[in-house]
């Protein structure tokens, strides 16, 4: 790829930067950031409904980031990037639910009193 | 591959498909380094995974001491949010200006990143010294001790990349574009936008999910 590249600048990392993206990366993380604070404090959500409507909405916040801000697409100079990130994810979940798991019933399997 | 001296020249080696290609020295180097520091970058992203898991344990588990809606406001912190997503978008506008090839903007486009990074640190340091100052240090409490850590962790993350990018600075107006400060460069790049991406999910799950 690179050895027709002898200008730096000429290269696919250094082209892919974009003024539009970046601002749309902007707007979308920090609206999606207002919103969500103001639902939080104004919103009157029960526990349950403030983990799914603040699930949606940082997920997509963070979505939209990957995408404008790191470009993950199947582009040829961009797939392995991707790849690399959607094999990572997985061993992020199962990090955090699997562990999550395991302490969450903790004091109830150890404890004398039965985690009460 | 080859020839008969073993040796093979640069264009009869592009023409052939292979998998290591002996001899050919013209190396992508802006490639490989952006692709080796993103799985870096992912190996990080592991070390948050452990965090927001110690959290989601610790959450609620505050000994008598300090709730989280007595040390954290939402909207308060919405501040430090406008300030990395503008020192990210800042820094994107040096990365643009890098492709055009002006080097006065990626200094004064990354010179006001920095500026923005370092006004967050600031903000971050001392809205932690007022909790200390308060007493609500991270031996209170289980809460304390993960709240403060995932924090200053994001926070040494943001301190070593205004490091970095004090370097880069340097090396910009010192060296211009060539191959190495570019390729530090978009290695840079990758670091600081992964501070906002992380900062999203600092937000959403400390700031938002932990006052439920």
């Amino acid at each position: 790829m690179s050895d027709e590249h002898h200008n730096p600048l000429d290269h696919p990392e250094v082209q892919v930067a974009s003024l539009p993206r970046y601002v749309g990366a902007f707007v979308v993380g920090f609206g999606a950031m207002i919103l969500a604070a103001l639902l939080t404090v104004y919103g009157g959500f029960s526990l349950s409904g403030a983990l799914i409507e603040l699930s949606v909405i940082g997920f997509v916040a963070l979505m939209v980031q990957l995408y404008l801000l790191f470009k993950l697409d199947v582009a040829a100079s961009r797939m392995w990037h991707t790849l690399s990130f959607i094999a990572t994810v997985p061993l992020a979940f199962f990090a955090i639910t699997l562990t999550q798991f395991m302490f969450h019933s903790l004091a109830i399997r150890t404890a004398v009193t039965g985690g009460s | 591959m080859s020839t008969s001296t073993g040796q093979a020249s640069n264009s009869e080696i592009r023409d052939t498909p292979q998998l290591w290609a002996y001899g050919f020295d013209d190396h992508d180097v802006i490639g490989q380094r952006s692709l080796g520091f993103w799985l870096y970058m992912m190996s990080d992203m592991m070390i948050f995974a452990g965090l927001f898991t110690a959290h989601r344990v610790y959450a609620h588990a505050y000994a008598g001491s300090f709730t989280a809606k007595q040390v954290i406001d939402p909207l308060i912190e919405l501040w430090p949010t406008l300030l990395i997503l503008a020192s990210v978008l800042s820094f994107g506008v040096a990365m643009v200006s890098m492709k055009h090839g002006n080097r006065r903007g990626v200094l004064q486009w990354m010179g006001l990143s920095f500026i923005l990074g370092l006004i967050f640190l600031g903000v971050d340091a001392y809205s932690f010294a007022n909790l200390a100052w308060r007493g609500a240090l991270p031996s209170k409490s289980g809460f304390l001790s993960d709240y403060w850590t995932i924090i200053w962790t994001h926070g040494a993350h943001v301190a070593f990349g205004l490091i970095w990018m004090a370097v880069m600075l340097f090396q910009v107006a010192s060296e211009g574009f060539s191959e190495l400060v570019v390729a530090r460069l978009i290695n840079l790049r990758i670091f600081w936008f992964f501070q906002a991406a992380i900062w999203l999910c600092v937000y959403t799950v400390i700031y938002l999910l932990g006052t439920y």
